[in-house]
């Protein structure tokens, strides 16, 4: 029987060869972009599923009002494993901050990044330890656990195990994002022993070149190379904590204790205030995101916005599918009529089609797998996935997951078309004559609903990726007050800016250099400081960026300055006498009339130190312009020991190439171990928006798909119609009819449902586009021509589409007789 | 007895008139017979062919088919009842394009729920009975008319019914064919003492049988 069904099925994929590529070709497109999503929560889902203990793992989390950390306190993980040894088995605490730099061994030298860890880690974890001991690997200060990678960096064929490496710290992380220094000297932590390799090549959430014993801190502590804190409640930012249950006991349990805890420490407490909760391990790496993240991943919503536009476009081409089928019904009836004569109960007939529509979702499942491959390489060139850590292996659980999905979508698709196609009566479908009703009758219509559908999804997304793409380009466009051009921004690294700028400014191309802590628009960031006017008491406390600069920063940059006068060009070095303030600071400290504000002594800071304001400049964007206000405060301060980049102005007749590589040998006489880091400005600033262009690759795709899907459909039932009015035509024909007649009798039915689409669609792209497009300040003003334009594209290819059938039937030159003979 | 219908009534309501597609049919067929409907087109052939085929319901009347009340079986039940006994013989053959003859002669065995190993011996045995063992790997297209309803016939007769309904068997043939099928017909009913009920047009053909149901609007006459 089965066989019998697989044949047909089959045989009439063959047979009819335009139905099966259209739904072939749109189920397997869309359900590549689903695997891909799958493939996405598969490989998030399947980190840290190595540990034995893991189902017992949980983590704890801070509350706070309306955020959560994934930290917490330090004290808090002592307190536990101490006083509820019934609850829990084991604990390990990780501290937040990252520890790393250069790693010194010999002659080696190379820039890793790592963490302080508690001994029992490796207890709690089941990361392989290939050499030391589980127990005691990490418990005496100055032990060093490297990855099985880092070890073979720095020693090569060397064994590690016993030998001392020197190890600086100047904040390097793993999240493969640049942290903007805050001491621009190297912190030489030591000389460390190398106590284990672990090979961690397993997908974890928890990253690392090597682990710190964190019995180490002590010491670091009263070395003054550290200013970590061990027993403030108040700081929940300081380490990760991970409990390991005792069998049993569930993660409902510990709430209670965390919750005593929180109201025993924090009731008293004014300003802060938090809860915890636990999170069990195979939750973190899919649940919604936490500030101070271990490391980073795919956020869950951004999953769910994929998987939204994924099932989207699957549903599109489902719809397709039962379109087609249904527009399809004459031709199979016939064979319905017979088998039902033969002896066929309608759910045989009913299971027929959905195997045959399985058949379909395991064809297209074939052709998905295949295009997943070039999918998923898209995917993974996505800027955002610098930051990810993906892992998009297959194996054999993954492929049931995949087969398991096309027969979910086969039997999605084939479910009306099959309960419609088995309900036709034999007696009707052997009736040569009666059975032309069947395929115009009934569905008609859902038929018509879903190819509404279609199009306004279609329209949507053309309408959306329209919106994004000029908002993109009104950002790139966007003046940010300074002027960016022929700029290269160099990083420090911990060289002495004056020494630098000095060797630099012998370049006569090179017009000017100025130091600062960020570089504005690229979304760094110094920290903000308290500010407040001198004299009026009642004044609240207001806070305001801070960016440090030297005197050469203002007239580097061409920033506009509105009243007062620049830093002088000898500042004094050690006590900070002078600020400049923008003019949204200004307003900020009350001044209604910006310029009223020089002169003025204001106080920074906790310390309320005076200061004297001597300059005031206009407003520039300094904050990334996705995230930037008109009214965002800022104070620019002379703190040389803050400055963490060089800004170089060179001429605009000299080629960026040749000063690069004049920088590049100036750089390599100083500084022989980091290579130079540097970026120039006006690429840097468009690559601020490097988001949007994802966005834009996504929502252009997803666009694409829709729409080639539904035009296929449409494809397909233009296609049907034509030949199911054939007779229709020819009669027409016989009396007159030309075939632009013709032509616009088979198009105006698609007309209509055009229109509905229009009417519905517009206004709702409208609210849906104005919802994200009101989070920016700077923002492209929705335009009545994206819609023109939107709605243009889609009337294009649409009708196109149509037309090429429409426009065929109606031209048909075979015999008029013969059409009429044969219906 | 075969089957009998008694006072068998069936109608549309087409403008507020109701138009008599059968009127007070009674009939009783005995086991064995051959009879050959006869009617202008419009006359209720078909509908009667249909009635006693279970394929189509009545609106008055009694039809006893074996020992069953037909009338007041449920569907399902009626289903399986024709399903049994009842093979179908169609004027334009209706074989399944998409099968091969061997899988169209298959085909009403699957819905019978033999196992694969009978459903085999039964398609050969019926493949050599008909001398269409060369034939089986094609598909409808390839074979001509009369072929063809050489396999809708052996179709028909796989399933070892009692009863053959064919309507206007020989409609699409030329007269040579026409007369092969008509041959087969009467050698199945006398050889192997299959009922059948044949609607047609030809004379010629109405004499194959033993007994002649003429019907004019919906009437025996």
């Amino acid at each position: 029987m089965l066989k019998n069904y697989l044949k047909v099925a089959l045989r009439n994929i063959l047979k009819h060869r335009l139905f099966s590529v259209i739904t072939i070709l749109g189920l397997s497109v869309s359900m590549a972009t689903c695997l891909l999503i799958i493939l996405l929560i598969y490989s998030q889902k399947k980190r840290d599923s190595f540990h034995e203990k893991g189902d017992r793992i949980v983590r704890v989390l801070s509350l706070e009002d309306s955020r959560s950390f994934a930290s917490t306190p330090l004290p808090l993980g002592n307190m536990l494993s101490e006083d509820y040894p019934h609850l829990i088995e084991d604990a390990v605490q990780i501290r937040s901050s990252f520890v790393g730099g250069d790693m010194i061994f010999g002659e080696n030298r190379i820039p890793l990044a790592g963490r302080y860890v508690d001994d029992r880690f490796f207890a709690v974890f089941d990361f392989n330890l290939i050499a030391g001991d589980v127990a005691t690997v990490l418990q005496a200060p100055f032990s060093i656990v490297l990855t099985k990678n880092s070890a073979e960096k720095l020693f090569g064929e060397t064994n590690p195990i016993g030998k001392s490496v020197k190890l600086s710290d100047i904040g390097l992380n793993t999240m493969g994002i640049d942290v903007v220094l805050t001491e621009n000297k190297e912190n030489v932590l030591g000389d460390f022993v190398v106590t284990g390799i672990t090979d961690n090549s397993l997908p974890s959430h928890i990253q690392f070149d090597f682990l710190i014993s964190a019995s180490t801190l002590p010491s670091l502590v009263k070395q003054g190379k550290s200013d970590i804190t061990f027993d403030t409640w108040e700081n929940y930012f300081d380490a990760y904590l991970y409990l390991v249950l005792k069998k049993g006991v569930s993660e409902k349990d510990l709430q209670p204790i965390l919750n005593a805890i929180a109201s025993e420490k924090y009731t008293s407490l004014e300003d802060v205030n938090i809860t915890f909760a636990p999170e069990k391990l195979s939750q973190i790496n899919l649940s919604k995101f936490h500030q101070n993240p271990m490391s980073l991943r795919m956020p869950v919503e951004v999953i769910y916005v994929l998987s939204f536009l994924g099932i989207i476009v699957l549903f599109s081409a489902c719809f397709n599918y039962v379109n087609l089928s249904f527009a399809r019904s004459l031709a199979r009836s016939k064979e319905i009529g017979v088998r039902k004569t033969m002896g066929a109960a309608r759910y045989q007939v009913f299971v027929q089609f959905m195997m045959e529509s399985i058949l379909v979702g395991l064809l297209s499942l074939a052709f998905a797998i295949g295009l997943l491959q070039l999918l998923s390489r898209m995917f993974l060139n996505l800027w955002i996935n610098r930051f990810l850590i993906l892992d998009f292996r297959f194996d054999i659980a993954l492929f049931l997951v995949f087969i398991l999905f096309s027969i979910v979508v086969g039997l999605m698709a084939g479910v009306f078309p099959a309960s419609f196609l088995s309900s036709f009566s034999p007696i009707k479908t052997l009736r040569n004559t009666k059975g032309i009703t069947l395929g115009k009758g009934k569905g008609l219509p859902l038929r018509k609903g879903l190819v509404v559908l279609q199009f306004c999804a279609s329209l949507l997304f053309i309408i959306t990726t329209l919106l994004i793409f000029s908002q993109l380009n009104y950002l790139m466009e966007k003046e940010y007050g300074f002027n960016q051009d022929h700029v290269i921004n160099l990083k420090l690294q911990g060289i002495d800016h004056g020494t630098l700028a000095d060797e630099l400014s012998k370049n006569p191309s090179i017009q000017g250099i100025s130091a600062s802590s960020f570089v504005p628009g690229t979304g760094g960031y110094s920290g903000g400081v308290l500010i407040k006017n001198r004299f009026s008491e009642s004044q609240s406390d207001v806070a305001s960026s801070f960016i440090a600069i030297d005197q050469n920063f203002i007239p580097n940059l061409k920033i506009p300055l509105k009243a007062g006068t620049n830093f002088p060009s000898s500042m004094p070095k050690n006590s900070e006498e002078y600020v400049i303030l923008n003019e949204a600071a200004a307003r900020l400290l009350g001044h209604n009339e910006p310029k009223a504000v020089v002169g003025e002594t204001i106080l920074l800071g906790e310390d309320q130190i005076p200061v004297e304001v001597i300059g005031l400049t206009a407003n520039f964007i300094y904050d990334l312009l996705m995230e930037a206000e008109p009214t965002d405060p800022l104070i620019m301060r002379y703190l040389p020991h803050e400055f963490a980049y060089l800004n170089i102005r060179y001429a605009p007749t000299a080629s960026t190439k040749s000063i690069i590589s004049y920088i590049e040998h100036k750089w390599k006489s100083m500084d022989k171990v980091h290579s130079l880091k540097y970026n120039i400005y006006e690429d840097e600033l468009k690559g601020t928006n490097a988001i949007f262009s994802d966005i834009i690759y996504i929502f252009g795709f997803v666009s694409f798909l829709t729409i080639t899907i539904s035009m296929l459909g449409l494809l397909g039932i233009a296609a049907f119609t034509a030949v199911s009015k054939r007779k229709e035509i020819s009669i027409r024909k016989v009396h007159g009819a030309q075939a632009k007649n013709i032509t616009y009798l088979l198009s105006k039915g698609f007309l209509l449902l055009f229109i509905i689409a229009v009417l519905v669609t517009v206004p709702l792209s409208y609210f849906v586009n104005v919802l994200w497009l009101e989070a920016f300040a700077y923002k492209v003003n929705f335009s009545p021509w994206i819609f023109i334009i939107g709605v243009g594209i889609m009337f294009t290819t649409g009708f196109g589409t149509i037309l090429s059938q429409t426009l065929s039937a109606a031209n048909d030159t075979t015999s008029l007789l013969k059409r009429l003979k044969e219906e | 007895m075969l089957l009998e219908l008694k006072n068998i009534f069936k109608w549309v309501n087409s403008g507020g008139q109701r138009i008599f597609l059968l009127k007070d049919i009674n009939i009783t067929v005995e086991e064995g017979e051959f009879i050959s409907v006869m009617g202008p087109s419009g006359s209720g052939k078909s509908t009667l062919l249909n009635v006693i085929g279970m394929l189509d319901t009545f609106d008055e009347g009694e039809y006893h088919f074996l020992d069953e009340s037909v009338h007041s079986l449920k569907e399902k039940y009626r289903s399986n009842l024709y399903k049994e006994y009842i093979g179908f013989v169609f004027q334009s053959y209706h074989l399944l394009d998409d099968l091969t003859v061997y899988e169209n002669l298959e085909m009403p065995l699957l819905y019978k729920k033999y196992k694969g190993a009978e459903r085999k011996a039964m398609v050969a045995d019926m493949l050599d009975r008909f001398n269409i063992v060369g034939k089986k790997d094609l598909f409808p297209a390839q074979l001509s008319g009369g072929q063809q309803q050489l396999v809708g016939v052996a179709r028909a007769l796989i399933g070892k019914p009692k009863l053959i309904l064919a309507d206007e068997p020989t409609g699409n043939l030329n007269s040579q064919q026409s007369e092969e099928i008509m041959g087969l017909f009467k050698r199945l009913n006398e050889e192997e003492k299959v009922t059948i009920i044949q609607v047609t047009h030809s004379e010629k053909n109405a004499a194959y049988g033993s007994r002649i149901i003429n019907l004019l609007d919906g009437r025996r006459i």
